[in-house]
């Protein structure tokens, strides 16, 4: 069987779609028999202009070929940060958004890639992460692993993030983390921005088993899951904030 | 938990900046600048906080209003501050503190080069507010119109963020003991908790910064003493945010500076995630 791959996307509860600053890739739905299987997410940071242009960027980056995930990833990042720059030199903009773009656009990105030999028992998947997405691994409705975060006190408002601008970045190869794992057949890995992922430990904390619950949301498509996110803001469990999933799976035969 | 309410464009919360203009400001400044007079840099100061506080708003396609905001000026008179287009209007949203300064200024900026090196860079710095220093310091009257601006904005917003109040005085009044009046201000409240007052102390003697203290007897005089009384808690968040930005504060610490400036009171306010290595 080949590798699935399901997305949702929504943005923060009062903004409208075009200010949703979290990305995917693949920004949908697909199946694919590819040999390597690059998947990301990133997180925009509110508090900077273009975000929504960076992270968009950024996972479009890691998905053409990964290279933002490999050790030797500062070529790949420079490519995209001078991108980034010429695309908003390009733009007349009123001061205050020259002043802020100024400061650069920053995002969180988490990738994964899944090497998919078709005749294999396992496919092995090495990740790497630079602040605060998440990685969630289920095997037979157990919790195997988290990534980077192991706990929900993880998640705070401040966290470090890959900056447009190199000079935001000094500290940032300390903070770049790689994971390496295998898929089994019918493995789930759950890619998620901040706010679900801090919910997700959050409820593992109180001895729940919350891929359950987005299974079930999931089931309902696209409107049961808006309405499940919706419930989960308004009874305080889940910040609000844009809420992105990827679901990755290796279905078993 | 109070302090706790999402700041948001459907809640929005509010900035009122109140700004001695008394004769007294024409002193020179001791705060290392003494060759300019204290009015000079109280206006430089509070047009730095409007831009700091519109571009922390600030996002490609324009400025979120997130606060509404006020100046009102204290001196020969009590009353709204703002120039230009502005003048005379109590609160305004953020986006038009944005969109309509009185003037845009070139000003030079230093700044990494990100190659170890810096150059300067010719910034726009938009003015809102000039100096004036004349009559003067009517201090329990700016805080009687505080409050009459915030109780008729209360209403309206009865679940935001509650407003923060900044004064910028050289802290001695000249119109009786503003502590009723400032505790009326602090009294004012929405479901989240009550006005918060901070106050900026520029002095014209030679003592050093002195920025979210605990104790007023490490203060120089009576008058930082005073206005540190005057001055509300920081909020739990903004302590947790002012560690983190590298500030020695404890559960006893006030929005309380004295010969230094307030800018990182905005960063202290969550609109949304903020990259620790945003600088």
């Amino acid at each position: 069987m080949s590798i699935t791959v399901r997305v949702m996307a929504l943005p923060k509860a009062g903004n409208r779609n075009d200010e949703y600053e979290d990305a995917c890739w693949p920004d949908r739905a697909l199946t694919t028999t590819q040999p390597v299987v690059h998947c990301a997410i990133a997180d925009g940071a509110t508090e900077s202009a273009f975000a929504g242009l960076w992270a968009r960027q950024l996972v479009a980056a890691y998905g053409a070929a990964g290279a933002l995930g490999a050790e030797d990833w500062l070529p790949a990042l420079t490519l995209e940060q001078a991108r980034w720059q010429s695309q908003v030199a390009a733009k007349v903009l009123p001061w205050y958004a020259e002043e802020k773009a100024r400061s650069g656009a920053f995002a969180a990105l988490l990738g994964v890639t899944i090497e998919q030999e078709m005749q294999a028992k396992v496919r092995p998947w090495q990740a790497a992460s630079v602040g605060d997405c998440a990685l969630f691994q289920v095997r037979r409705g157990v919790l195997l692993r988290c990534f980077p975060a192991t706990t929900s006190a993880f998640f705070t408002n401040r966290p470090l993030l890959l900056s447009s601008l190199p000079e935001q970045n000094a500290a940032l190869a300390a903070y770049k983390c790689h994971a390496v794992g295998e898929l089994w057949p019918g493995d789930v890995l759950y890619l998620t921005t901040d706010a679900l992922g801090q919910w997700f430990l959050n409820r593992v904390e109180h001895g729940a088993a919350p891929w359950m619950e987005m299974e079930a949301a999931l089931a309902r498509r696209k409107r049961g899951f808006t309405r499940w996110i919706a419930a989960l803001r308004n009874n305080g469990q889940l910040r609000n904030d844009d809420v992105t999933l990827l679901r990755i799976a290796w279905p078993e035969q | 938990m109070p302090y706790q309410a999402e700041i948001s464009r459907t809640n929005p919360s509010c900035f009122l900046f109140l700004i001695d203009q008394s004769g007294s400001m024409e002193d020179p400044f001791a705060g290392g600048e003494s060759s300019r007079r204290k009015a000079d840099l109280l206006a430089d100061a509070v047009n730095r906080l409007l831009q700091n506080l519109v571009i922390k708003c600030a996002k490609e396609e324009g400025i979120r209003d997130y606060f509404y905001v006020g100046v009102i000026g204290y001196g020969e008179k009590v009353g709204p501050a703002l120039s230009g287009q502005l003048a005379g209007r109590e609160l305004a949203p953020i986006s038009d503190i944005g969109n309509l300064p009185a003037r845009i200024e070139e000003r030079k900026k230093k700044v990494e080069d990100g190659a170890g090196g810096i150059v300067e860079q010719t910034i726009r710095f938009p003015i809102w507010f000039d100096p004036l220093c004349h009559g003067a310091t009517p201090m329990a009257q700016a805080f009687t119109l505080a409050h009459d601006v915030l109780a008729r904005w209360l209403p309206q917003h009865a679940d935001s963020f509650p407003p923060i109040v900044i004064n910028i005085t050289d802290g001695e009044a000249t119109d009786g003991d503003p502590s009723t009046a400032a505790d009326a201000l602090r009294s004012l409240a929405t479901s989240d908790g009550n006005v918060l007052l901070f106050n900026v102390h520029l002095s014209a003697k030679g003592a050093k910064p002195i920025e979210f203290p605990d104790n007023p007897a490490l203060l120089p005089d009576q008058h930082a003493r005073l206005m540190f009384d005057l001055s509300s808690l920081l909020t739990p968040t903004m302590r947790t945010v002012a560690q983190q930005e590298g500030y020695a504060v404890s559960e006893n610490s006030r929005g309380f500076v004295f010969n230094a400036d307030m800018i990182s009171v905005i960063k202290f306010l969550d609109i949304g995630t903020r990259p620790s290595n945003l600088r």
